[in-house]
């Protein structure tokens, strides 16, 4: 049963390669599955069927993007909470732990079927840019309930200079929106806010590479 | 504010449509977004101001066509800037009760306002909002919630 399980990236999304290519619904499953939601939450939150689900799930795994998690039993608990059995029996920890896929481990892990990752110079440090819709999933993430999980996204972007985001071209935001942040005080003010409505930091997931021009 | 006080803000004010025309469709939620250039406002607006942790409004805001619709519905064979100032007072007047109902434990909620398009100069709204559009009668109208933390303008 895929829907109890918990997955993670298998590299941090700056690690990927820049030229790496997925759909939208593969990029949003990959950032929602942050080590901590199941893949049945991930589901609900994605509105996908079964069919899309397994189809992503095992394009994500079989690229060697994505890890399946080993979990205690603490976060077993707290991740299937709101999952309801649909074998009859609760599932045991045991159970859980016994039922793992192929998924690749740490050390046997491989690099994905993409270009290879280009290395940052050294000499110019690469600018770092947040993903928008990462830092939505994770605002989300952290709510059950989509309501909630809405409320707390607003309560986050109140807390900015509606100037600093309009400079950045946010005039409006809807919860499926996309696009790449550059600006250095925009990220800081949204990893700041995070921290004050979530009381979690920002997480380095949110973040992705973006190798400087070359000088010619 | 939580999710709970907001959910049951939404849907108190959605089952008042129901209930003046319970023959015809539901209002509808449509998806929520939010927003932080000018605020959205229609034809008519109906506002309470609210403080608490934060401060800030409440405003549910319709077009001249869902007002007409209200009033044909309570009965009023006259339609004029009159009466669907009158029906956008009474919108209001739910607003207030319901904002009151949902947050009143925590928030303080003021008298509530009716504005028309010619008056939105004169509202002082939060500049980020969450906008929670509802389809009724085929009209979006919109249902927001504008928050700041207090003493920041």
């Amino acid at each position: 049963m895929q829907s109890t399980k918990i997955f993670q990236p298998t590299w941090a999304l700056q690690q990927l390669p820049v030229t790496m290519k997925l759909t939208n619904m593969e990029w949003r499953f990959l950032i929602c599955s942050d080590g901590r939601a199941t893949v049945h939450q991930i589901q609900r939150r994605l509105a996908l069927s079964d069919k899309e689900r397994d189809f992503i799930l095992n394009r994500l795994c079989a690229s060697g993007l994505l890890t399946e998690r080993v979990v205690t039993l603490d976060e077993f608990a707290q991740a299937t909470v709101d999952i309801p059995s649909t074998q009859g029996e609760p599932r045991t920890f045991t159970e859980y732990l016994q039922s793992t896929e192929s998924a690749p481990s740490h050390q046997e892990k491989s690099m994905p079927a993409f270009s290879p990752l280009p290395k940052p110079s050294a000499s110019q440090p690469a600018a770092r840019t947040m993903s928008l819709q990462s830092v939505i999933q994770f605002i989300l993430n952290q709510h059950p309930d989509p309501t909630a999980g809405h409320l707390a996204t607003y309560q986050v972007f109140m807390g900015i200079s509606t100037q600093l985001l309009k400079r950045n071209g946010i005039t409006s935001l809807r919860f499926q929106d996309d696009r790449l942040i550059t600006d250095p005080e925009l990220q800081t003010a949204i990893a700041e806010n995070i921290q004050r409505v979530l009381k979690v930091p920002c997480p380095e997931e949110v973040f992705s590479q973006t190798p400087p021009p070359a000088n010619k | 504010m939580n999710a709970e006080q907001l959910k049951i803000f939404q849907n108190i004010t959605l089952a008042y449509f129901s209930k003046v025309a319970t023959e015809e469709k539901k209002p509808v939620l449509q998806e929520a977004y939010l927003k932080f250039d000018a605020p959205v406002l229609l034809d008519y607006t109906s506002v309470v101001f609210i403080s608490g942790n934060y401060e800030g409004c409440l405003y549910l805001t319709t077009t001249t066509g869902v007002l007409e619709e209200l009033l044909a519905r309570h009965g009023e064979g006259e339609i004029n800037e009159k009466t669907r100032l009158d029906m956008c007072r009474e919108l209001s007047n739910v607003l207030a009760g319901n904002a009151s109902l949902a947050f009143g434990a925590d928030w303080t909620i003021s008298v509530p306002q009716s504005i028309t398009a010619d008056q939105i100069s004169t509202l002082q709204l939060p500049p980020s909002t969450f906008i929670m559009p509802f389809l009724w009668k085929e009209i979006e109208s919109y249902l927001v919630v504008g928050l700041k933390s207090k003493g920041r303008g």
